[in-house]
């Protein structure tokens, strides 16, 4: 008996306060919202563990599971520090609304040079309204020049972190190393159109070289696990906000002021528009406040409070509330295909002509 | 001892996790090297949420050895 459960047979098992449960149709999960961590289980195996009070021994008395089998798993619970016992189940929570004092938490960009003296003004305006990080989509290669003055815009804003995305050329590494890291903002820059998928590390700047087109806003929305984040952060934003577009702001490459560069809605061209005009219409921030929970299928996912998601490109493209096109993962099975070769896609992916 | 009623965690939680490691050994390189990325975003507390889900990274196709 392990030494960690032996002396803690008659007491009742909880989770820690920071290990919240989701639940699906088949599958549950532990989210571990310190450790930015989870563990997937079977729903029903997760309610009788976590649900009605169970301490060690009225489990194994319970003859629900086999003997062994608790016990690995029990131990492997406890090593991630996901459970401990307690003598009764009087256990504090925390508060999940989010607060932040940014207006706007991210941007996106997608660079025009026909729009260059227009930036600035833009610039300003995200200053006023807070924006912490920004996205600068270059669909095509652009001067070393012009990125540097671009992002010379930002010195004194509020901008904390830049993002940046451009097509491969030969020289990109040297001009990340010996003028883009002098740019403290700058924290990662995604290569696209690369020989290679590899990451290298440059001072502060992640560098991910993707084989990968990115030609245009049609390349965005994917749903994958490696886009899962169940910090802290992350959950209570989900639990009431939409993952994606919540205090989102972009400027398309026409200059259309957006939620997302690859909806079609806009909120006026920033030659005219001013963005805090923008957040004022609720038509705008109607989307923010799409969550999980209001979207089909989305809503009986495990993964719902972890995942990020997409109102750009949907299953069914007439409904606001239908899921994300570019997932392939099915929480009624609870397995994963590639989505794009999935019968039920196939109309979908026709209509936005991916 | 009865036979328990659902297949034992073991066979499908663990089963599952496989599956979710797979999918990020999908993009070895990226996947891996990426959460290095955000352990640095997250030591210095910079990004706070994913910005555009824009590396479709069901269709990487990564060598092991890059």
């Amino acid at each position: 008996m392990n030494h960690l459960i032996s002396p803690h047979l008659h007491k009742v098992i909880l989770l820690h306060v920071s290990c919240k449960l989701i639940f699906g149709n088949q599958y549950s999960i532990i989210c571990d919202l310190a450790n930015n961590e989870f563990i997937r289980l079977p729903v029903q195996l997760t309610k009788d563990l976590f649900l009605n009070n169970h301490t060690y021994n009225s489990l194994i008395e319970s003859e629900l599971y086999d003997t062994i089998y608790l016990y690995d798993l029990f131990e492997k619970l406890i090593g991630k520090n996901y459970l401990n016992f307690y003598d009764d189940t009087l256990l504090s929570d925390f508060d999940i609304n989010l607060l932040e004092p940014y207006s706007i938490v991210n941007c996106i960009i997608e660079f025009n040079i026909e729009l260059i003296k227009y930036y600035p003004k833009v610039i300003r305006q995200l200053n006023k309204l807070q924006c912490r990080d920004i996205q600068l989509r270059f669909y095509s290669q652009v001067k070393l020049s012009q990125l540097i003055s671009f992002l010379k815009l930002f010195n004194s804003s509020s901008i904390m972190n830049i993002d940046i995305i451009l097509p491969y050329s030969h020289n990109v590494i040297d001009d990340i190393s010996n003028h883009l890291t002098i740019i403290n903002r700058v924290t990662r820059v995604i290569v696209f159109a690369s020989d290679r998928n590899d990451v290298v590390q440059v001072k502060q700047i992640s560098v991910m070289f993707v084989i990968q087109e990115i030609k245009n806003n049609k390349h965005c929305g994917f749903i994958h696990p490696n886009y899962f984040n169940s910090s802290f952060r992350n959950y209570t934003e989900n639990i009431n906000y939409n993952s994606c577009l919540n205090r989102k702001i972009s400027i398309d490459y026409h200059g259309m002021i957006k939620n997302c560069p690859s909806l079609s809605n806009s909120f006026g061209n920033i030659k005219t528009t001013q963005l805090d005009d923008v957040l004022k219409n609720c038509h705008f921030t109607a989307l923010w406040f799409i969550n999980k929970d209001k979207i089909r299928i989305c809503k009986d996912c495990e993964f719902r409070y972890i995942c990020t998601d997409c109102r750009a490109y949907l299953s069914e493209p007439l409904d606001i509330l239908s899921k994300p096109l570019k997932c392939g993962y099915d929480p009624y099975r609870g397995i994963w295909k590639d989505w794009k070769s999935l019968v039920e896609c196939l109309d979908a992916i026709n209509y936005y002509e991916l | 001892m009865k036979n328990y009623s659902i297949p034992a965690y073991k066979l499908e939680s663990v089963n599952i996790i496989d599956v979710l490691e797979e999918k990020k050994s999908l993009a070895d390189q990226v996947g891996s090297v990426k959460l290095q990325g955000n352990e640095f975003f997250e030591s210095k507390g910079l990004f706070l949420k994913t910005i555009g889900t824009i590396i479709d990274y069901e269709s990487l196709d990564i060598s092991p050895s890059t």
